[in-house]
């Protein structure tokens, strides 16, 4: 089988996937108790209101008609509206991908662009760069995000006065000023992904420098800082980007916490709302979209994991 | 303005009154024309319209866009906002007469054709409006010409002009009809709508035509969306917010004497938060073990525990900054543990029971109010298990009565009609506790259909002497309003409507 049926094939199963996601979804808002109409219309609702308001919405169909007429409507390209707002859900989304997509970018970057050199000298290094990284992985793995996010912001919001604690720029109105909005969520972030990223660089570095091929190396006489980033890095390479992706997965359910804690206006906040509004049309194609993410993620790791170790993109093709 | 630190503690109306009006004069002489203000709210609104609007973050920024007939001042006197003028012809009969110089930020001259539009509208069952139920004694709307409106009532009704200020924005009938009035308001207040970032911020702009002189203040109002108490003072603290919302209740005291804030709080205004007890199912169908609850009820410990020492003592629906505030008569204003032991052996309970109370964590003082209940109740043998349930799970189950006892709050009581007829009267449509009394319901309406201040205070008096007594509810806490902002922002205000008046609102010359 040629790569491009493999892509095919992976593709495919991302739509299956991405169907029954959707069922999950559409039941799982449904069955969590509580009334969408009357949480909108508060203390003051008349029953005779309610009834007006969900036929409209038409929330008073049967649950197959409902997941049938929004299903078409996805594939009209018609995603529906936000049943409080009345906004289009198209435009909401297009509002606010680009700020989780900058988001989980940024901050898979950053501890990247950390995790692996660091990971590498965890692996490499003397004992000091074994016990200062040791330490960073264990406070990187389990502070978690809400309190980091609030540490980050007594200390640069409050005691400093340098990033903004809450907010949000596009990038497109002012690059300068959206990274400084910025700044503070990607840390919190990328701070405990970078702990993930060294632990599994460094455990997968220490298992490739253990290999008979490297011993060959050596006996060679190639010097070790090339043996460590031409060699072995390179057979690391297929384990560190597989977490990574799906780390990705992981990022985007710290996105929720994130920013409702910095007030971003991302996907994750949407559907953080909308599940407490039971906003049905928002939290099932604010999800979907999510989900999405995490599946495009996916397949472009299984490519890249390919391309770096051809007998992976062999197996998964047989 | 320091106004209100001092009025909140006095306590006394006539002193906040006075402070109050003072520090309006004083700020207004001070406060200069233009500037940009960043305020936050504490959530994100549903919609602007003013007649489907059912949040209070809605109605905060849709204030500022539209404006009503009447308002409430701070000494709670009617002023006329749209209206320069009103008369009472006959009981059931209203002429208001209107300003002539007011125009729609669409361009549209207002007239009385856009006031009969508006309560048509809100009337309307098509609009499915939640404040139908404040004008549904509007018979017929006359206009006999451009500046006057005669409204016609089915009968006397005491809370018309309070429901009028206090809700009723008029709006543009072409607005309404060819545009987006949820999301694109139009009205002749002294804000135009500029745009609404969804999950971020929306920006209002000074009405350049509004039609009182020398107002606004502001050149533009952006207002963002902070639902993380401490975001809103970060951001302050940060420079990024002038004026912000609902402040941490354990920060109050700190923020108070902070020198770069100032702190705006007055009892003219706030939540009422109560007990509800289900009248329809054990053991709260006997009257008995509902007063011993209200006896039980140690209302200090209640602020101090769960309100952090912040707001009042609620012994009624009212602030004891309301013109309408009046303890007397009260059933259960004091604790007495041995009365409400005595009524729990009398009730058949001597050895004591248990009871579900259903708890709402989005509003942590109110589930704390449940757990300083817990511990007082103990003393007169009552369990109570608390069940914490989601918000539209409880939003349903207190709706339906699919519950025993638990805690509730009231938005805007400006008029204790608002609260009667709703949350008391036998059918009321927040009538929750499903708590019927003949009795109680005569009185609520014979209140209503009166005009005369003085006759309505007094039955006001003797439904609340009635109802403390069958106790199908028990005032907790009365919550009060606190905004801070930062030392070069004036005129900010606690109006009795809980409007925020942002059209006063500007930064120091």
């Amino acid at each position: 089988m040629s790569a491009l049926g493999f892509i095919v094939r992976r593709i495919g199963a991302a739509i299956l996937s991405l169907f029954a996601m959707s069922i999950l979804v559409f039941l799982i808002i449904r069955l969590v108790p509580g009334d969408p109409v009357r949480t909108m219309l508060g203390f003051r609702a008349t029953d005779e209101n309610v009834a007006r308001l969900q036929h409209e919405l038409g929330l008073d169909q049967p649950m197959l008609s409902q997941y049938m007429s929004w299903i078409a409507g996805l594939f009209r390209g018609d995603l529906g509206q936000d049943i409080v707002s009345h906004a289009p859900l198209s435009e909401l989304l297009l509002q606010r991908l680009p700020v989780t997509l900058e988001l989980a970018g940024l901050s898979m970057t950053l501890a990247v662009l950390f995790g692996v050199p660091l990971g590498v000298l965890a692996a490499s290094g003397g004992p000091w760069s074994k016990r200062l990284t040791e330490g960073f992985v264990v406070l990187g793995i389990s502070i978690p995000d809400f309190w980091l996010g609030i540490m980050l912001v007594l200390v640069f919001s409050g005691i400093l006065v340098v990033l903004p604690p809450t907010g949000y720029v596009p990038f497109a109105q002012s690059p300068l000023e959206n990274l400084r909005y910025m700044a503070l969520p990607v840390l919190t972030l990328a701070i405990g992904e970078a702990a993930y990223v060294l632990r599994t660089t460094r455990g997968a570095v220490i298992n490739v420098m253990g290999r008979p091929f490297v011993t060959f190396l050596r006996a060679k006489g190639i010097s070790p800082r090339r043996i460590l980033f031409g060699h072995a890095l390179r057979n690391a390479g297929p384990s560190i980007v597989t977490v990574v992706g799906i780390q990705v997965g992981v990022l985007l359910g710290g996105a929720i916490i994130v920013e409702t804690l910095f007030a971003l206006p991302g996907v994750g906040r949407l559907v953080v709302t909308g599940i407490n509004q039971r906003n049905y049309p928002v939290v099932q194609v604010g999800v979907l979209a999510i989900a999405t993410i995490f599946i495009v993620v996916s397949l472009i790791t299984d490519l890249i994991v390919g391309w770096l170790d051809p007998r992976v993109a062999d197996g998964m093709m047989q | 303005m320091t106004l209100s630190l001092k009025s909140r503690f006095t306590g006394i109306i006539a002193a906040s009154a006075v402070a109050l009006f003072a520090a309006h004069a004083a700020s207004a002489q001070a406060i200069a024309q233009g500037g940009d203000l960043r305020a936050a709210l504490t959530g994100e609104p549903d919609v602007l319209d003013p007649a489907t609007s059912s949040i209070y973050t809605g109605a905060q920024v849709y204030e500022g866009i539209f404006s009503k007939l009447i308002d409430i001042d701070a000494d709670g006197n009617f002023v006329g906002d749209l209206a320069t003028s009103w008369t009472q012809n006959d009981a059931t009969t209203w002429t208001f007469k209107l300003v002539d110089n007011a125009t729609f930020h669409n361009g549209e001259k207002f007239t009385s054709a856009d006031v009969k539009y508006t309560f048509d509208r809100i009337l309307d069952p098509a609009t499915a409006s939640s404040y139908a139920g404040l004008y549904s004694q509007i018979d017929s709307i006359d206009t006999p010409d451009d500046t006057t409106v005669i409204f016609h009532l089915k009968s006397p009704f005491g809370p018309f002009l309070t429901n009028l200020a206090t809700n009723g924005e008029i709006v543009n009938k072409t607005a309404i009809e060819s545009g987006d009035p949820a999301r694109q308001p139009v009205g002749t207040g002294p804000f135009e709508f500029v745009d609404w970032v969804q999950g971020d911020h929306i920006t209002v702009k000074r009405n350049p035509t509004y039609f009182k002189a020398g107002l606004p203040h502001l050149d533009t109002v952006t207002f963002r969306f902070l639902p993380v108490d401490q975001s809103r003072i970060d951001g302050l603290a940060a420079g990024e917010l002038d004026w912000v919302d609902a402040i941490p209740l354990q920060q109050v005291p700190t923020l108070q004497s902070d020198e770069r804030f100032t702190y705006v709080s007055s009892p003219v205004a706030g939540i009422p938060d109560f007990i509800a007890m289900n009248t329809k199912v054990a053991p709260f169908d006997n009257p008995l073990v509902r007063q011993a609850i209200a006896l039980a009820v140690n209302r200090s410990e209640i602020r101090d525990f769960a309100y952090l020492g912040t707001g009042e003592l609620g012994l009624t629906e009212m602030p004891t900054g309301s013109i309408w505030y009046d303890d007397a008569g009260l059933f259960g204003s004091e604790r007495d543990v041995e009365a409400a032991k005595a009524l729990m052996a009398e009730a058949g309970y001597p050895d004591g029971l248990t009871v579900e109370y259903l708890g709402l964590p989005q509003y942590p003082e109110l589930l704390k109010t449940g757990q300083v209940l817990r511990e007082q109740l103990k003393d007169i043998g009552i369990n109570l298990e608390i069940k914490p349930v989601d918000v539209s799970v409880w939003f349903d189950d207190y709706v339906n009565g699919n519950y025993q006892i638990t805690s509730a709050y009231q938005e805007r009581t400006i008029d204790p009609d608002n609260f009667y007829s709703l949350v008391i009267r036998s059918g009321g449509p927040i009538n929750t506790t499903f708590y019927a009394n003949p009795e109680v319901d005569a009185l609520i309406d014979k209140a209503a259909a009166s005009v005369d201040m003085p006759e309505r205070m007094a039955l006001y008096q003797q439904i609340r002497g009635i109802v403390s007594k069958d106790a199908p509810i028990v005032f907790a806490h009365f919550e009060t309003l606190h905004y801070l902002m930062n030392k070069n922002v004036l005129g900010s205000a606690i109006t009795p409507v809980l409007s925020l008046h942002m059209e006063d609102v500007g930064f120091a010359q």
